[in-house]
């Protein structure tokens, strides 16, 4: 963000101008991208899907890549191959949950039977979250609206591992106008009878935003992170339960991220380092030329749990928040392809029971 | 000699004949003139007349008789009012100027004589009417056969000593260069000898003497400077000597760059050397590359002093003031044996000595800042010389449109301060001090803040005729900080270098035709990686980047010397040595494993003042000239240098925040052979010349970087350094014309330069082991640069520069990872970023005064930057919209700048 502004401060002052640039690259588009995780509180998931036809076309599409099988293995001689969803090819899962202080890695074997490795990967130990707390602020960055900013600080001399990565995710509640005494042929809505429906509690976990963390020094430091900002929304609608996820890493898998992250906010200026080619921890076993994009990654898990009222947000009155929430109906039950923006919440016609994380019943730390 | 005296013999035996008539002759001269000039009996005037004639005229007149050979008059003219009691003193004065006098014979009878004393000037001229002034040197009677010339060469402006001036007979094919005070010395054969005297940033100088013995004289040569006021419109570069071997060089005179045209007008040193064939440098840039060389590669001294940073606002300017800067030096390729410390260049910047008798100041206003010098004579041994520079860009800020940085802040201001003294005629002491400070705020409230701190004595001493020295100390201080402040937390992050040096160099001039030079250096280094501190509302932190300290010192000989009369050599050696000291720890990492921190085996501590490394070396530098004929020279040079300090930047661009690290057991110093061969032609008279360079780099441990390396507040910044080999070539062909009404040179350079980073360990490997290009590997630069002469008062100034695009890498695929888009970029380097190519423009209007004597003088240059508003690319990016990649260009540059600068000279 420095380097941005110093670009800008120059640029704005030297009547400096941005305009778009053709990319004319060879576009490379052979190898496999190879994502996933285990956790000691997930099952093992894992995702093969090939790169993007084109880096700067605005339609595209994601193929999944077909016929792969995937098995986990850890290093006391366990495994287990996982199992690909029928609604989404290219995803599978798995029922094993990670053991911290054990190894793990994965075997993909593609259609033509080459395979893929990944290297051994050692779930480390995650130290409790010492302090998160959010505070109502009128504006953060470039945002222009108030919000909660959430943050957290962490003492280095009791931690355990020394790269961290958080991220945000929550339990909203969410009403859909879906008769499940009197539904509709297929996933179209049935009768618009709300006062009927029983809510469901749906979780997610922001993987677009995370904050990685680096336990620099032997010496007692406190790490002190930024998390998330947040700004009211129909989530927010009927109260939200926020968590905060901690996890483990290993270094490899805090390089990984590292670079991502940086590549995400490097301007690319003459003050930027280059762009990293960025390699996971998967390879063919048999020495090609193919690249293997991604990483297969185990972490522990802690979290903490905030419910957030509408009325927590600064300057939203209580008549305000009850305006909070969308209107738009969508016939598809499936969930949409591809990238997706989670915080948008769907207003689905059909049983919010079918959508990922989510269940009718009410979770132990929803309140009353 | 015999000849002469018989002939000598008849003219007396002559004239005893003719003694009465003289003796009438002188009386009625005599009565002429008694009644016309009642002090002087003999008066006459002579408007360019031939010598004879006026001969003529005063015997005719004063009825007597002049015996003399004819040759020493033939051609010669006399010019100007002569006034005598007697005849043999009229006589006398008007036939001094070449070299006679008379013997008064019988009254009636002068016979003219040779009478030559040491120092004479005496005129002659050739068939063509061009008169030639010839000195006397020596003692007229003595019989020697050879003889030493001596003396100083010296500015005629301020009679400040010109080192490395070139003295030269053509009748005897010898020459010698000047010390560092001046003094040159040469033995010739007795005679007349025509002496070509040459020094950069002036003119050359033909001096006919007449060599009689041993003796001395002084050579004043007049800078260009003068000419440019008088006569002509000079380029503000000089061209490559065709006198030294030595080559890949460049000089020129800073006070010359007032006709360059120039971003905003500030007259800029490091920009100005962009325009140099071999050298690039993108906009908004502190730094600069030499033949395909990293910006951490060069070497800048301001008076003998380390400078770490030369930029003003992140490189939009320099540091230094041209108002007190007086001449630049650039070693592109090989370079003498007593520079050393760095791969690829080195710049050697000299400010002025200050006039010692009238006070001198010099003022310019800009439009971003304006600027101060003076030049002030103390007392007739003590000079000063100030100067500072000061940024309104605050101004503005406060008045720009922008939201986004209408709260920034930006100031930036740089001070000079040199004072001479000369003790004595062969001792002169000088002290030097220099300050530049940057401190901007980000429209986000972060504070940059970066500075110079530069101090320096020298003392130079002619130890006698045959041994000349000079002795440096200095201390320079780079430092860079960053202060971010939110709700909770204030950082503040510092990082710095520190290098105190001492150093001697020695000019011995016992040996005919040798210049032996001869010196010392030593270097304490400190580099401070970084120091964070944190301040929150319970305690605060503070984290310290171990510092790192060591001793860099060489001793350096160096002989140039004429071999043959066709074969001019310089043979040099250095023997460079470094010393990494405690307190400190080395890591041990694990055999064929990356370097991580988690491969660390071992961890050696060492206390204060331990020795933890030490490397060294040997480092020839051999320099080659071949004369096939007066006008042009064939030159070839070759040597080694080693770099223990390196600068660490994995960017395009130093950033004013870029640390420095020192060699280490897992960071080997940087060794780099290179050479040069290449011919310079002078024709014309040296009106145009013309020069030609191929050159080739090779270096060892050149250090690179992993993918995605973190090189800011990173305890262990050398798990993130890779090593390899880099290798530069191109060659380098320029074409100047010096004085006319069109002055300026085009240049044109091919240059390469690629690194090979292998290993076998994957991590530290760049694109699989392969050569790859440089962030330095721009192929082709033009630059064509010039300045017309309107009228006496008005010119017309302009560069174009063409580039090609620097190296970048694109996105060539992309994927998803939990939702993100990844891009994967090509191999490193693999495509360009667009050509870059510039028009500026000036036009320069100077004080109708033009006398070289004027006391005030005022130059107003409007000037445009970027004529034709190429939105050249300062950089690509890349950004993510939605999830795609997209390509954008930044123009920092993109539109014209106009600008209007003042500038009020005293002299």
């Amino acid at each position: 963000m420095r380097r941005l502004s110093i670009i800008l401060f120059l640029s704005v002052v030297m009547s400096g101008c941005i305009e778009p640039f053709e990319l004319n690259p060879d576009h490379d588009t052979t190898g496999i991208v190879v994502t996933g995780s285990i956790t000691d509180v997930d099952p093992v998931h894992v995702g093969l899907t090939k790169p993007a036809e084109s880096v700067n076309r605005r339609e595209f599409s994601i193929m999944p890549v077909i016929g792969a099988r995937v098995i986990l293995f850890d290093d006391q001689g366990n495994q287990e191959e996982l199992v690909e969803s029928k609604l989404v090819h290219g995803q599978f899962d798995g029922q094993t949950i990670g053991v911290v202080g054990r190894e793990y890695h994965i075997q993909v074997i593609l259609e033509d039977g080459t395979e893929v490795l990944s290297t051994p990967q050692l779930i480390q130990p995650c130290p409790s979250i010492d302090i998160v707390y959010y505070e109502a602020v009128d504006y953060y960055k470039k945002s222009t609206s108030g919000g909660l900013l959430f943050k957290l600080e962490m003492d280095e001399k009791d931690t355990l591992n020394r790269y961290y990565k958080w991220k945000m995710g929550g339990t909203y509640v969410l009403y859909t106008y879906f008769n499940k005494d009197n539904p509709a042929p297929g996933n179209a809505c049935g009768e618009l009878k709300p006062e009927l429906e029983e809510p469901c509690y749906v979780s997610y976990v922001d993987d677009l935003h995370y904050v990685l963390g680096e336990s620099i020094s032997d010496q007692a430091d406190i790490i002190s992170k930024e998390i998330e900002f947040l700004q009211p929304n129909s989530k927010f609608k009927y109260g939200q339960s926020i968590e905060v996820r901690q996890y483990s890493m290993t270094e490899e898998a805090y390089d990984y991220w590292k670079k991502v992250d940086d590549q995400r906010t490097s301007v690319g200026s003459v003050f930027d380092p280059p762009p990293a080619q960025i390699r996971g921890n998967l390879t063919f076993e048999d020495d090609t030329e193919i690249t293997v994009f991604g990483f297969f990654e185990v972490s522990a898990v802690t979290s903490k749990r905030f419910l957030i009222e509408p009325t927590d947000f600064p300057g939203l009155t209580e008549d305000l928040a009850t305006l909070l929430g969308g209107s738009g109906v969508n016939a598809d039950c499936n969930p949409p392809s591809g990238p997706s923006n989670w915080w948008t919440p769907p207003d689905f016609c059909c049983d919010c029971a079918l959508l990922t994380g989510s269940t009718r019943e009410k979770p132990s730390y929803w309140p009353d | 000699m015999k000849a002469f005296y018989c002939y000598f013999r008849k003219m007396v035996v002559s004239a005893k004949l003719l003694a009465g008539y003289i003796l009438l002759t002188f009386s009625l001269v005599f009565l002429t003139f008694s009644g016309a000039a009642a002090q002087s009996k003999y008066e006459y005037e002579f408007e360019n007349v031939m010598l004879d004639t006026a001969i003529q005229v005063v015997e005719k007149e004063n009825d007597i008789r002049l015996f003399y050979i004819s040759e020493w008059t033939e051609n010669s003219r006399i010019d100007g009012h002569f006034r005598a009691n007697s005849l043999k003193e009229l006589l006398d004065k008007m036939l001094y100027h070449v070299g006679l006098s008379c013997v008064d014979y019988d009254g009636s009878s002068f016979i003219l004589i040779r009478e030559l004393s040491d120092g004479q000037i005496i005129e002659e001229y050739t068939s063509t009417g061009e008169k030639i002034n010839k000195v006397i040197v020596g003692d007229p009677s003595s019989e020697a056969r050879e003889a030493v010339i001596k003396g100083r060469i010296m500015d005629l402006d301020d009679e400040s000593p010109l080192a490395g001036a070139t003295v030269y007979s053509k009748q005897s094919d010898k020459g010698v260069a000047s010390g560092l005070d001046g003094y040159y010395e040469l033995t010739l054969p007795t005679g007349e000898h025509t002496l070509e005297i040459n020094s950069l940033g002036y003119h050359p100088e033909t001096q006919t003497v007449i060599l009689q013995s041993s003796g001395s004289i002084d050579i004043s040569l007049v800078s260009s400077k003068i000419t440019l006021d008088v006569v002509t419109v000079e380029g503000f570069k000089e061209s490559p000597d065709i006198s030294e071997a030595q080559m890949s060089k460049e000089s020129f005179q800073v006070e010359n760059l007032a006709y360059v045209p120039s971003l905003m007008g500030e007259k800029d040193i490091v920009k100005t050397i962009n325009l140099l064939p071999g050298v690039i440098s993108s906009e908004a840039s502190s730094g600069y590359s030499v033949r395909g060389g990293g910006y951490g590669q060069n070497l800048v001294f301001l008076e003998s002093t380390p400078l770490y940073n030369t930029s003003h606002l992140f490189g939009l300017f320099s540091v230094f003031n041209p108002g007190v800067a007086e001449s630049v030096s650039i070693y592109k390729g090989t370079m003498p044996p007593r520079y050393g410390g760095r791969v690829s260049s080195v710049m050697d910047i000299h400010l002025k000595d200050g006039d010692q008798e009238n006070w001198q100041g010099e003022a310019a206003f800009g439009l971003l800042s304006s600027r101060a010098s003076l030049e002030l004579p103390i007392t007739e041994k003590l000079s000063l010389v100030t100067g500072g520079r000061v940024s309104y860009f605050n101004r503005m800020l406060e008045r720009t449109f922008y939201d986004e940085v209408q709260n920034s802040r930006g100031s930036f201001y740089d001070t000079n301060l040199k004072m001479t003294y000369k003790l004595t005629d062969s001792t002169t002491l000088s002290v030097n001090a220099f300050s530049s400070y940057d401190d901007f705020t980000l429209p986000e409230g972060e504070e940059i803040t970066y500075g110079n701190q530069l101090a320096s004595g020298s003392w130079e001493q002619i130890f006698s005729e045959h041994l000349h020295g000079k002795f440096d100390l200095t201390f320079s201080n780079y430092y860079s900080t960053i202060n971010s402040e939110d709700s909770l937390v204030q950082r503040f992050v510092r990082n710095g270098i520190t290098t105190s040096t001492a150093k001697g160099y020695f000019s011995f001039f016992k040996f005919e035709n040798h210049t032996l030079n001869s010196g010392f250096e030593v270097n304490r280094v400190e580099v401070d990686p970084g120091k964070v501190e944190r301040t929150d509302p319970l305690e605060s932190t503070e984290i310290q980047i171990p510092i790192e300290k060591g001793i860099e010192s060489a001793i350096f000989l160096g002989d140039e010397f004429k071999l043959s009369d066709k074969i001019t050599l310089n043979l040099g050696l250095r023997y460079s040595h470094f010393m990494l000291l405690g307190p400190g720890e080395q890591y041990v990492y694990e055999a064929n494993s990356a370097k991580r921190t988690s491969t660390i085996t071992d961890t050696l501590t060492y206390g204060n003042g331990d020795l933890m490394q030490t490397y060294g070396g040997l480092e020839p530098r051999f320099f080659f000239k071949y004369d096939l004929d007066p006008s042009l020279a064939l030159k070839f040079n070759m040597g080694r240098t080693r770099q223990f300090l390196h600068l660490m930047s994995n960017t395009a661009s130093i950033s004013p925040l870029n640390i420095w690290k020192l060699s280490s057991s897992n960071l080997q110093p940087q060794v780099s052979d290179q050479m040069a061969i290449g011919m310079t032609k002078t024709i014309r008279k040296h009106a145009i010349e013309i020069s030609y360079e191929f050159f080739y780099r090779h270096t060892n441990n050149l250090p690179d970087f992993k993918n995605g390396a973190v090189l800011y507040d990173n305890e262990n910044i050398e798990t993130e350094i890779i090593s390899g080999i880099g290798q530069a070539y191109g060659h380098e062909f320029q074409l100047a014309k010096k004085t006319g009404k069109l002055s300026g040179w085009l240049a044109y350079t091919y240059s390469r330069s690629f690194n090979t980073m292998d290993s076998d360990i994957a991590e530290e490997k760049v694109n699989n082991g392969e050569k790859y290009p440089s962030n330095y590997d721009i192929p082709h630069s033009v630059s064509l640069s010039g300045d017309y002469l309107l009228s006496r008062l008005w010119s017309v100034s302009f560069n174009w520069v063409y580039n090609t695009g620097r190296p970048i890498t694109y996105p060539v695929a992309s994927y998803f990872h939990d939702g993100i888009s990844i891009a994967n970029y090509s191999d490193r380097n693999a495509y360009r970023i667009p050509d870059y190519h510039r028009l500026d423009l000036a036009v320069n209007l100077k004080g109708s005064n033009l006398k070289i004597d004027k006391k005030w003088d005022y130059t107003l240059s409007l000037s445009a930057y970027n004529v034709y508003n190429r939105k050249n690319a300062y950089s690509v990016f890349f950004q993510r919209v939605a999830s795609r990649i997209e390509g954008r260009k930044l123009s920092i540059l993109g539109e014209t700048v106009p600008s209007v600068t003042l500038t009020i000279k005293k002299k």
